[in-house]
């Protein structure tokens, strides 16, 4: 070996080493050298199964699973809006149902104050001898018995207890000839 | 990655599965593509010819791997088969490389561009195909001169002296063109 090969015979200075290096580096072909390639190896039967990813399958698929999509969307949609629309409707039901009962207790509750001032009016009578206080006690007594009454009715038009008495103040009321028919008022406090 | 490569390769080759293949084929195209692409020193179109028939023939000797060296070197070794065989085909289109004419600096470096060099890659690849298969193989991919010798089927010793010419080569390439000048 003469000298000039011997110059020549070394390895690469740091430099070259790093150009080197750097020339290893990967290189990218194009995309559609792997769909090339996997059709080649099917083609040999290389590759046994065609697992398609979701997002290779053609654009029937697409449209015909966007399609399904929409429509399992919907009626979820459906379900959602019946059944929170029911859910409205059963509280607003809920709350007349409610309302019905507080309007029914409030009817109760005002029969029961009449039935007291029935009593009160009663027991006034009883102690009293005076005939023209005891008319009036009297009159008092049946206006609340007929408010009453009147209030049962209203909670249910065939209570007997109710209609009886009612047709009991009421036929009174048409045998008492001469007098003047009493106003059957009641106020409620 | 070597377990995860073994589990892919066992995919394969048991079922054929697709989904394996497409894994392996984006962990190590990249480099094989680069490979190829400076072997055969052609166009990108070619060196993706080569690549596809590599992994054709890969998947198909696959059951055949036993793992003795890694996973990459086994396909950059079918990658060199096949553009060795794609030179092959185009040396029968082409007249072949003159050797003599490459230890030449470029002509317009001689037409006396001072201080301008052939950079290292397009010196490279103006060199013989031999030259610059044995090259590539041990400066740039790091193969040794034993594995080289396995794969092209030749000695130790002429893989060093091989590399010795190719490195030569590439030196009087990157020489600046006063430097030749001066020399000759």
């Amino acid at each position: 070996m003469n000298r000039e090969e011997c110059i020549q015979d070394r390895e690469w200075t740091e430099e070259e080493k790093r150009a080197l290096i750097r020339l290893a580096g990967e290189r990218h072909p194009s995309r559609s050298l792997e769909e090339r390639t996997v059709r080649r190896l099917r083609q040999e039967g290389l590759l046994a199964n065609r697992s398609v990813r979701w997002w290779h399958a053609p654009r029937v698929a697409w449209i015909g699973a966007a399609a399904a999509a929409a429509g399992f969307f919907f009626l979820l949609g459906v379900q959602f809006g019946q059944r929170w629309g029911a859910e409205t409707t059963a509280e607003l039901l809920t709350a007349q149902h409610r309302d019905d009962i507080r309007s029914a207790e409030s009817r109760v509750q005002a029969t029961g104050s009449a039935y007291v001032e029935a009593m009160t009016a009663l027991a006034a009578l009883a102690s009293n001898r005076d005939p023209q206080e005891m008319g009036q006690a009297r009159e008092a007594a049946l206006s609340a018995f007929y408010g009453a009454a009147t209030q049962l009715v209203a909670l249910d038009p065939n209570d007997p207890v109710a209609v009886r008495l009612l047709q009991g103040i009421e036929e009174f009321d048409k045998r008492s000839p001469g007098e003047k028919k009493p106003e059957r008022k009641v106020y409620w406090f | 990655m070597k377990n995860r490569d073994r589990e892919w390769v066992r995919t394969l080759v048991e079922n054929g599965d697709e989904r394996a293949f497409r894994h392996l084929y984006r962990a190590y195209t990249p480099r094989l593509y680069g490979f190829v692409l400076r072997v055969i020193r052609g166009a990108e179109s070619d060196a993706e010819d080569v690549v596809q028939d590599t992994w054709l023939k890969a998947v198909a000797n696959l059951h055949r791997f036993r793992w003795e060296s890694s996973f990459s070197t086994w396909l950059i070794g079918i990658g060199l088969n096949q553009s060795r065989e794609f030179l092959r085909r185009r040396a029968r289109l082409q007249p072949t490389d003159n050797p003599v004419v490459d230890l030449l600096p470029a002509p317009q470096v001689r037409q006396g561009e001072p201080g301008k060099r052939l950079d290292l890659e397009r010196a490279i690849g103006r060199l013989s195909d031999g030259y610059r298969q044995i090259l590539v193989m041990h400066d740039i991919e790091g193969w040794t001169h034993r594995e080289i010798a396995e794969n092209l089927g030749i000695s130790e010793g002429t893989s060093k002296s091989q590399l010795f010419n190719a490195r030569r080569q590439v030196r009087a390439m990157l020489r600046p063109a006063v430097e030749v000048e001066v020399l000759s």
